[in-house]
């Protein structure tokens, strides 16, 4: 049995103010409401069947009268208001009486009474209210000096007599009622922890975020059902969820600020899902934007507006309403529509006026879904985002896709090197280039990356088949075309790639970011991120292949160790990208992860042994800019010099300007002064720019 | 699996300890005996900066190895020279009544070649760190000289005002008075000739008071395109100030110690010598070497005052001594020591790998340093 407001033959309309009071006034409930007459046995109130709430009627509830009689009900802190009250300019004649004495009998004081103006506590202005439901009169607030929070809900004015002003003269308005396991919710109703969502909106903004961040390490979620009006269950876990009532100045409310919460009819919810610490970053930095509203929810939040609500979970978790522990879960919520007339400020009554037709609205899908679930409730709130397959299904299906070896990928890996090895030959930068065009090995190191993240071993293993294939076919190549050469020289553009540096890791680490975050988003040119990782790979490839091609084992080693370099370094910064991102797994990415860090700690080793050699080989190649000699009085400038390994020596490249010839006896004393400033024995070839 | 990943944290611990692990050397068991080393140098008088920084570094390298491998213990006996010349005569005496294994020398050029003269006398072997005469061993085994020497730093100015700067008119101002000075200006304009220059003018400071003013406005109507100051810093100032009263704005080049002994002394005058540059032992904006890191940690935890070139210097003294000391297991075996710093000895210093010819001169790099808005900058390095 439902109830509902009285018939359409009973609406009447809003220019006969004063023909609503004499009829009984009714409010619509819920499905699962129980009948408020069995609530209060006193009350008048027929049960009738269900029916909409038609917009006349919603309209008429609102009056504009000015009561002959009205009785203020106060506690001790309002009693400075009895006079001002009882000495009011609009002729309505006042009866005084504290909370305890009508609370203890309340018929006693109301038979006549059709108004009471009330000033104290939350609690009594909710007993008043309670009151209401039953006796059906108005209720008039005069808010106490510290209750800014009731101001800001009605819309009422925070001067006394402004506020005494509008508590007898202006119009009523009806305003919903929620009510929790039978307890009213005025203001707000909090389950769990929702850092940032219940804090004013009037507060400063970055104080707020940075309490909101340092609460948001200690949260972890919960399994939670939430079953609407249209006996829909919503399974999610949540750190926490909020019913919002009135128009408090929550972040919060913000979100729902269009939508006449305290007047449609309807339950607000907030849910408070942060998959990540990285993605409740990424929430509050959008709620300190203006136009943060409902419809940029991030994927942190969700929201239901329904009916009725019941709200479960795994575990019983207390409720707060209006900022008192009251209730714990399973909690079922109902609405008790247009329930009493409240003498409201003008703004609140004009969006009553323009209030839209309530309907159930639901929006989950940022929330956590399937085995999201599961692994949201086992601990704390990681610092990176983590999802399901069927989140991305899309991109997971194309990278399984990209990891399946066609004859696409052997022509064009054939081709790329092919070109690669003339360009290397050619010394030119612009044929390499070329060749890096046509090289497709981002997508096998992308899928990789993705595999190793997510601990998907098919996606893993076929991606790295491709990639030794690839690296397979270039090797081959680059080593029969070399062998083809009658003349084999070293280039520049092939000693590049034989010491690697720190620039050459950077590139590699740059590629992967680019890769993997091309990868993720379809409205981005993949092929230029495609450009990034063939720069860090193909060359040294090509230049290994080059090396096996001379039959010089430890020239092809180098370049291999470069591009081996390379090849893990895209590939940790491609998954690790994708964590950033929030792709790892919802259930199983521990092995994933594993396997990266040992990974990582594999070629940490070899990275941190030659770290120290690279960092020395740039300190000194940038000190010898300044380095001069003065050999057997010949004054040698230096203008560049460059250090490089050939076989087991060193070999030190250097650019001398020099204005005096020199003979044997100048460059031998000059290679002795060189040798003095190293350890072991190099190799100096010097190359003599004589000046006028 | 929590086992699973302490077990690999714990093996790439393991992996990275015993790789940046030096294998440590063994302990030195103290002896009982000292070696007694005498330190002379300016301890009071004009130049006393030279001399107490000069043992603080010495104290430092001592810091650093208290006892020589054989567990000997090194004892310092300082005999200050007052900044004269005059007191060698003393301090020879002094070095007579005790048995001393080495002479550590921290004061200038007049007070080392007065030593020169004297030094066969007691036969000992002396590390005259500062002085940079090439007089010092030029026909005397027993001195080591740790700085370069003046006909290498005399050079460098002269090539590095040609080559470099690409100067081909120059005038120079000296102090005859110093030898060092004298030295400097005679080696700078015989090789700047010989590369091709032009010298203008030679302008000697002293006694006879020299027009300034003028002598600078001739110069510049001489079209001089480089000054070379082998010259004290009260005789940089009152030039600077000159060129800047008649708005001449010329390249210079100062010698060893002007640059810093200007920045500690003359601070507040440090726009008027702007752009210019001098030779120098060390350079600021240069990686110092391991041992170079080790010794100015340890400084600065023993001494309140900032380390300077002179302290630098007494710490390569010393570790140049310990080092040839811990080859001659007799103790105070002047003559091994000797043979020893004659032998091609080399070590790290602070920054550069040192090595001391068999003439007692070190094979070690100058710098080139300047003043670039008010602080000392490295220019170039001169090997």
């Amino acid at each position: 049995m439902k109830y509902r407001p009285i018939s359409n033959e009973q609406a009447v309309p809003v220019y006969q103010p004063f023909v609503l009071i004499s009829y009984p006034f009714r409010w619509q409930q819920t499905v699962e409401a129980k009948c408020l007459q069995q609530l209060h046995p006193q009350s008048k109130i027929d049960c009738v069947a269900p029916m909409p709430l038609p917009i006349t009627m919603r309209e008429t509830k609102q009056t504009e009268t000015i009561p002959k009689v009205a009785l203020f009900v106060y506690s001790e802190e309002a009693a400075e208001l009895v006079i001002p009250l009882k000495e009011n300019p609009y002729g309505v004649t006042i009866t005084a009486v504290t909370h305890e004495a009508f609370f203890a009998k309340p018929a006693q004081h109301l038979p006549a009474i059709k108004h009471v103006v009330v000033s104290g506590p939350i609690k009594t202005i909710k007993r008043v209210m309670e009151l209401a439901l039953e006796f059906q009169f108005s209720i008039g607030i005069v808010p106490t000096k510290k209750q800014k929070k009731i101001c800001a809900s009605f819309d009422l004015p925070q001067e006394v007599e402004q506020a005494i002003k509008t508590a007898l003269t202006n119009a009523d308005t009806a305003i919903d009622l929620i009510r929790c396991n039978g307890k009213i919710l005025l203001f707000r109703g909090t389950i769990g922890s929702i850092p940032l969502l219940d804090a004013p909106s009037n507060k400063n903004k970055p104080r707020t975020a940075l309490e909101a961040l340092k609460r948001i390490r200690r949260l972890k979620h919960k399994g939670f059902t939430f079953t609407t009006g249209s006996n829909r269950p919503v399974k999610t876990a949540a750190c926490g969820c909020m019913i919002i009532q009135q128009q408090e100045k929550t972040l919060a409310a913000k979100l729902i600020e269009q939508n006449n919460s305290c007047t449609d009819g309807m339950i607000s919810l907030i849910i408070a899902a942060p998959l990540s610490v990285v993605s409740y970053i990424k929430f509050i930095t959008e709620s300190l934007r203006q136009d943060f509203s409902l419809n940029n929810l991030t994927s942190t939040i969700g929201y239901l507006k329904t009916e009725t609500l019941r709200i479960e979970s795994t575990e019983p978790v207390p409720m707060f309403i209006d900022g008192e522990e009251a209730t714990s879960t399973p909690v079922q919520c109902e609405v008790l529509s247009a329930a009493v007339r409240v003498k409201t400020g003008e703004k609140l009554h004009q969006q009553k006026l323009e209030g839209a037709t309530p309907a159930e609205i639901t929006k989950i899908n940022n929330l956590p879904q399937g085995k999201e679930i599961i692994k949201a409730q086992k601990k704390q709130i990681p610092f990176f985002s983590y999802a399901s397959e069927e989140r991305f299904r899309d991109l997971f299906l194309a990278l399984k896709g990209d990891a399946a070896i066609d004859p696409i990928y052997i022509i064009l890996m054939l081709l790329s090197t092919l070109l690669a090895t003339v360009g290397l030959y050619l010394n030119s930068s612009s044929v390499v280039i070329g060749a890096m065009l046509l090289a497709p090995l981002m997508s096998p190191i992308v899928s990789l990356a993705m595999g190793l993240l997510r601990g998907d071993s098919a996606l893993a293993f076929r991606s790295f088949r491709k990639i030794i294939v690839g690296v397979g076919i270039a090797l081959s190549a680059a080593a029969l075309m070399s062998l083809t050469f009658p003349y084999k020289p070293v280039t520049a553009e092939m000693q590049a790639r034989l010491n690697p540096s720190l620039l050459d890791l950077a590139v590699a680490v740059i590629a992967g970011i680019a890769g993997a975050y091309t990868k993720s988003y379809k409205e981005i040119l993949q092929s230029l991120a495609g450009v990034g990782i063939a720069v860090a790979l193909v060359p040294p490839l090509a230049v290994a292949g080059i090396g096996l091609g001379r039959l010089d084992l430890l020239f092809a080693w180098q370049a291999f160790l470069l591009f081996s370099t390379n090849l893990i370094g895209i590939t940790l910064a491609a998954a690790y990208t994708f964590r950033v991102l929030g792709f790892s797994a919802a259930v199983r990415n521990k092995r994933g992860v594993a396997l990266i860090a040992i990974t990582m700690a594999l070629i940490a080793i070899p990275l941190f042994l030659s770290y120290k050699q690279i960092v020395s080989k740039a300190e000194l190649e940038k000190s010898w800019q300044t380095e001069r000699f003065l050999v057997n009085g010949k004054y040698l400038i230096v203008r560049e010099a460059n250090l490089t390994n050939l076989k087991d020596k060193k070999v030190l490249y250097v650019n001398l300007l020099a204005r005096d010839q020199l003979n044997r006896h100048d460059l031998a004393q000059f290679k002795r002064k060189i040798q003095g400033n190293f350890d072991k024995k190099l190799i100096v070839r010097a190359n003599i720019t004589y000046i006028p | 699996m929590l086992t699973r990943k302490l077990s690999i944290c714990a093996l790439i611990f393991t992996v990275f300890l015993l790789w940046s692990c030096d294998s440590a050397p063994p302990p030195i068991t103290p002896s009982g005996t000292s070696v007694k080393i005498a330190v002379i140098g300016s301890f009071s008088g004009g130049d006393s900066h030279i001399g107490e920084s000069g043992l603080r570094g010495v104290k430092t390298a001592l810091a650093i190895q208290p006892l020589l491998t054989n567990g000997n213990k090194i004892e310092l006996v300082t005999l200050d020279d007052a900044s004269s010349p005059s007191s060698i005569e003393r301090i020879i005496k002094e070095l007579v009544t005790e048995k001393f294994a080495a002479i550590l020398l921290l004061s200038r050029s007049e007070i080392a070649l007065e030593l020169v003269a004297s030094i066969k006398t007691i036969n000992l072997p002396v590390i005259a760190t500062v002085a940079t005469h090439p007089d010092l061993t030029s026909d005397n085994d027993l001195f080591i000289q740790l700085s370069f020497d003046d006909n290498f730093q005399g050079t460098v100015a002269a090539m590095f005002a040609r080559d470099e700067l690409l100067a081909e008119r120059a005038a120079v101002f000296s102090q005859p008075a110093s030898p060092h000075s004298k030295h400097l200006a005679d080696i700078f304009i015989r090789t700047f000739e010989n590369a091709g220059g032009k010298l203008i003018a030679h302008n000697k400071l002293g006694d006879t008071p020299v027009d300034l003013p003028a002598t600078l406005e001739w110069l510049s109507q001489q079209k001089a395109d480089i000054i070379y100051l082998p010259v004290q810093t009260e005789a940089l100032l009152n030039l600077a100030k000159t060129a800047q009263q008649i708005d001449w704005a010329v390249q210079a080049i100062g010698s060893d110690g002007l640059l810093s002994h200007f920045l500690l002394t003359q601070k507040e005058h440090i726009d008027l010598i702007d752009g210019i540059m001098a030779t120098d032992v060390y350079s600021s904006e240069i990686l110092v070497t391991e041992t170079g890191k080790k010794a100015i940690a340890t400084y600065d935890s023993l001494f309140d005052d900032a380390g300077t070139t002179f302290a630098a210097l007494g710490i390569e003294g010393m570790t140049l001594l310990g080092k040839a000391m811990n080859t001659c297991p007799e103790l105070a075996d002047s003559q091994c020591l000797l043979d020893t710093l004659h032998s091609g000895i080399t070590f790290e210093g602070m920054m550069t790998t040192i090595t001391i010819t068999s003439d007692g001169k070190a094979v070690r790099p100058v710098y080139i340093n300047g003043i670039q808005d008010g602080r000392l900058i490295f220019i170039a390095k001169v090997n």
